[in-house]
Order: structure tokens, then C-alpha cells, then sequence
């Protein structure tokens, strides 16, 4: 099956940039719709297949939830012990120091800056992008460094405007790679990566 | 022999190497993780196992695409490419590299951009300034009703800010605030360069306006006070972050590449520099603000001398100068 979508490539390419989704030259390769084609030395490509919309989704949802039980989590056991009483999580009448640094602010860090530090703590792979299947590539197939993380999550403001991530899954839509504006900024992709549940039956 | 007999050999022969490719996969795996081997064969396997993956997946790809053992391959060479072009990086250096060369050199792509920016900034101060100077009840315009009713009273609306909330909190407060404005500024550039243009604009408006309608009810003094201590930083990187977004606009107005995606990139990568500076510069505003701006113990020359003092370490954490580089040092190249 070949890439109805994959452009001429008249245009100059740069030494080592990816071929981004077109067809492999392998004979009955079979490698399907939407691949990020990327040159190695050995002269066999590395095929990666990109991650649509519904992929995505799956793993920010299961990440959203996740940082939503912590962050409830911590408010409550922070509650609990700035009231002292184990029954009590109403948050007090007047706000002070103590309560802003020890029970919102923590708990605000954990909710924003959950994707930030766990994107780059995991090397791209956030426990809902793990259980999705899904892994943080560049778009020539490496590892992306600290400043793409950066510079994703940074957008992640931008993609979420104006609400639930609207632009960033449209863009994911109607971009070629299925990226939002943050991938787009710092060069990334998500790709599907099954190495660990494949490794876990028979390969032959 | 026949062909069909001869792939089935040949694929048997194949799928026998199947343990090779577990063990790769799981070398593969462990070494991409950020720590440290220091087992040089290990290491050096690698190597081996990813033109073991190649050959191998190569002859999968002919001889049984629709396989298991095909789709294994094709994620474990993956990860193995990944692994093994994984730059060499040291987190540490690479932060203080970005603070002694990275930043400068953003702030130098982007000078064109800072000027014209700063320069619209003054001008609609000026402008905000004139506008209320020459026709007073235009201040509607530019302030709520109770921040008037405030001044009109003969009261600036900073004076009772600490009653309401301690310093601690209202640094924090104000932080958040700033950098949800500095990056309101930086993504409204995205707009062709045109939501900057109207929100420094009418910042700068409102600023002027603000100070003329004080002067009126002869509080700019206590406004300046007031302001002077944190504003010269906060008023900078507002002007900073707009330039950085207004970057960006014209990086998709004109495309510096063959394509408006790889140019939007390249421009993402030099602003978010000169933003990651912003933030971090805002952190102070926010303590200086929270702490000594409401505070009316300090006097006017204390004010001035932290304004300025902060203003002069904006100026030498923006050229790396605080990272140990040469003020004649040439500038990075792009």
C-alpha cells in the first residue's frame, strides 16, 4: 500500500533530516499508511509509524487522569494535616502563607509541571504515553533533547487555547506527521513503538 | 530447489536467531535510559546488534512481512537507532551552555525585533500620556471605574496591598500573573506579529495613560515609588516576550526555509531561548514586587538603586556576561 499523501520531494533535503512519510522501497515491505522513513547506515530505513489523533488521545487522557488523582491527592492529604484533623479538608476562610506554600502551590506544581518534568525524567515516554504504546521521537528518529521537551510543553499553552486542547488536536488532524503546534515547534512526533508487549509473547 | 522452499528454509534459519534479537531489543532499551554504562563491551554491542537488526529485518521484510517477527524487528531496530544516535549530552553543562551562549545569541537574532517592539512600547506611552494630558475623561477608556473613584479620593490602589495578603503570597500571585502575561504576549505573536503589535500597544497606552491621569491628582509620584523598583525588569520583559512572539509572526509571514513549518521551527527554537530568560527573570520581579515595592519603609533611592540594579542584571544575564562570557566576545553565530 503506498502513501497517496506523500509529496514529490522537489525541494532540496538536508544531510540526515527524515523522509517524512514516504513509501519505503522495500519489495512486499507492506509498510502501511503514515511511516516516518528515516536513512540509516546500513542502508535499511527505519520505519517508524506515526501516531494519529485517536493515539494521542488515548495517552493524554490517561495521562490527564492520572495527574488529576495525584494533584486531588495531595490537596487533600495537605488539607488534612494543615487542619489537623483527619475529617477536614474545607479549605480555610482566610488564605495564608502556610496554606498557599504548603497545600495550593504544591499541588498546582504537580497538575502543570506533571508532563514538563516526567517527559523529560522518562526520555519521551510518560506513563500514559507507555501504556498507549507511544514513544517521543524527533523527526529523524532519535531521541529528542532537553530543549525540544522544553519547547513542547512550553506550547502546550498555545495548543491548549482556547479550551480541552482544541487547536492542538485539530492540528493533529490536519498536520502530515499528526502533530500539534508544540511538536511542530520543537521538530517532535509521536510514534508507535510495541517493542515491550511484542517482546513479551512468542517472536517466531 | 524451488523458491518457495528455499524462503521457507531461509526464514526458519531466520526466526533462530530470534534470542540475538530479544537480547538487542532489551540492550537497546536499557541503554537508551539516562544512566551511565560503564561496561565498554556493552556498550560496544550495541554497535553489533543494530546491524544484526538491520540484516535481519531486511530479510523480514522480504520473507514474511505480515509476521510477528517482522513487526518485533521493526520496533527494536527503531529503538536501537534512537539509541545508538542518542547525542551526547551533560545536563549540567548543557544548562550552563545555554545560559552563557545560547541566550545571547537568541538576544542578537532577535535585537531587530527587541528595537521595534520597544520602540512601539514608548511611543504608546508617549501616545497614552498625551491622550489623557490633553483630553482627561478619556481615562474611561483605559481604567476600571473603582481604580478612578480610587485615585480620585487622593489614594493609589497599591497603598493597601499588604493588608490584604502577606509578601509570600503576593510574589506568587504577581509571578503568576506576569508570566501568564509574558506568554499571553509571546503566542498572540503567532498572529502574523499583529497580536503583539496591539497588546504592547495597548499596554503602553494604558501605562501613559495611567501616569497622566495620577499626575492630574498629583500621585505620579507615589506611583513612580511605587513601580520603579520592579518595573524597569517587568516593563523589559514584556517588551522581550513580545519580540519573541512577534519573531515567530514574521518567521511565517516571510519563511526564511523552503517550507513555513521548518521556518516556524527555526523560529520556535531561537524565541522559546529568549523566553525560558523571561521567566526566569520574572521570578525576581515577582519578589521585588511582593516584598519591597508595597512596602512603604523603604525610600525612593533604595527603589531606584534595586530597579536599576536588576535592570543592569537583565542586561548581563541576557549578553552571558553572569556566565562567564567575554564582554568582547564575538557574537554566536546563528
Amino acid at each position: 500500500m503506498r502513501n497517496e499523501d506523500a509529496p514529490t520531494p522537489s525541494l532540496p533535503r538536508f544531510a540526515g533530516e527524515g523522509v517524512e512519510a514516504s513509501p519505503p522501497p522495500v519489495a512486499g515491505g507492506g509498510l502501511g499508511w503514515g511511516h516516518l522513513v528515516v536513512d540509516s547506515v546500513t542502508g535499511v530505513e527505519v520505519a517508524l509509524p506515526v501516531a494519529g489523533p485517536g493515539a494521542r488521545s488515548f495517552a493524554f487522557v490517561i495521562d490527564w487522569h492520572i495527574r488529576a488523582v495525584l494533584t486531588a491527592a495531595w490537596y487533600v492529604i495537605g488539607m488534612m494535616l494543615y487542619n489537623q484533623e483527619w475529617t477536614n479538608i474545607t479549605p480555610p476562610l482566610e488564605t495564608d502563607a502556610a496554606w498557599f506554600g504548603f497545600v495550593a502551590l504544591p499541588a498546582a506544581a504537580i497538575y502543570f509541571l506533571y508532563h514538563p518534568v516526567l517527559e523529560i525524567a522518562m526520555r519521551g515516554r510518560t506513563p500514559g504515553k507507555r501504556m498507549a504504546g507511544l514513544r517521543l521521537v524527533t523527526r529523524t528518529g532519535g531521541m529528542p533533547l532537553l530543549g525540544a521537551h522544553v519547547i513542547r510543553n512550553v506550547f502546550r499553552l498555545v495548543d491548549n487555547f482556547p479550551i480541552c486542547y482544541g487547536l492542538g488536536l485539530v492540528m493533529t488532524m490536519v498536520t502530515r506527521n499528526h502533530v500539534r503546534l508544540g511538536d511542530l515547534a520543537a521538530g517532535t512526533l509521536l510514534v508507535y513503538d510495541q517493542l515491550d508487549q511484542l517482546a513479551q509473547g512468542p517472536i517466531a | 530447489m524451488s523458491e518457495a522452499s528455499r524462503d521457507h528454509v531461509l526464514a526458519t534459519a531466520l526466526l533462530a536467531r530470534s534470542a540475538a534479537w530479544q537480547t538487542a531489543a532489551e540492550r537497546a532499551r536499557r541503554l537508551a535510559g539516562g544512566r551511565r554504562t560503564e561496561d565498554v563491551s556493552d556498550a560496544t554491542a550495541m554497535i553489533e546488534d543494530y546491524r544484526l537488526l538491520a540484516h535481519d529485518l531486511a530479510r523480514a521484510r522480504r520473507l514474511m512481512p505480515q509476521s510477528r517477527a517482522r513487526q518485533f524487528l521493526e520496533a527494536a531496530y527503531a529503538q536501537a537507532h534512537a539509541t545508538l544516535y542518542r547525542p551526547a549530552t551533560h545536563p549540567g553543562y548543557a544548562a550552563w551552555g545555554f545560559f552563557r551562549d545560547q541566550i545571547p545569541q537568541a538576544v542578537s537574532q532577535l535585537k531587530v525585533h527587541i528595537l521595534w517592539v520597544t520602540l512601539l512600547f514608548v511611543a504608546a506611552i508617549f501616545s497614552g500620556y498625551w491622550l489623557v494630558h490633553a483630553y482627561p475623561e478619556l481615562i474611561a477608556l483605559f481604567a476600571s471605574p473603582a481604580l478612578i473613584a480610587t485615585v480620585e479620593r487622593g489614594e493609589l490602589w497599591t497603598e493597601g496591598l499588604l493588608n490584604v495578603a502577606p509578601s509570600s503570597v503576593l510574589s506568587l500571585q504577581v509571578l503568576t500573573n506576569n508570566v501568564v502575561v509574558s506568554l499571553f504576549a509571546f503566542c498572540a505573536g503567532f498572529l502574523f506579529g499583529l497580536g503583539t503589535f496591539y497588546m504592547i500597544g495597548l499596554n503602553g497606552l494604558m501605562l501613559g495613560a495611567i501616569f497622566a491621569f495620577t499626575a492630574q491628582h498629583g500621585l505620579d509620584d507615589e506611583l513612580f515609588r511605587f513601580i520603579v523598583a520592579h518595573g524597569c525588569v517587568e516593563l523589559s520583559v514584556m517588551c522581550l516576550s513580545g519580540a519573541a512572539g512577534a519573531a515567530i509572526g514574521e518567521a511565517l509571514i516571510r519563511p526564511d526555509s523552503p517550507r513555513r513549518s521548518e521556518s516556524f521551527q527555526r523560529a520556535a527554537v531561537r524565541s522559546s531561548k529568549l523566553l525560558i530568560a523571561c521567566v526566569v527573570l520574572l521570578i525576581g520581579c515577582g519578589f521585588i514586587e511582593g516584598y519591597i515595592s508595597p512596602n512603604p519603609d523603604f525610600p525612593l533611592w533604595t527603589r531606584v538603586v534595586v530597579g536599576a540594579g536588576y535592570w543592569l542584571f537583565m542586561i548581563a544575564l541576557l549578553r552571558g556576561w553572569l556566565f562567564g562570557r567575554s564582554r568582547g566576545a564575538a557574537p554566536v553565530e546563528a
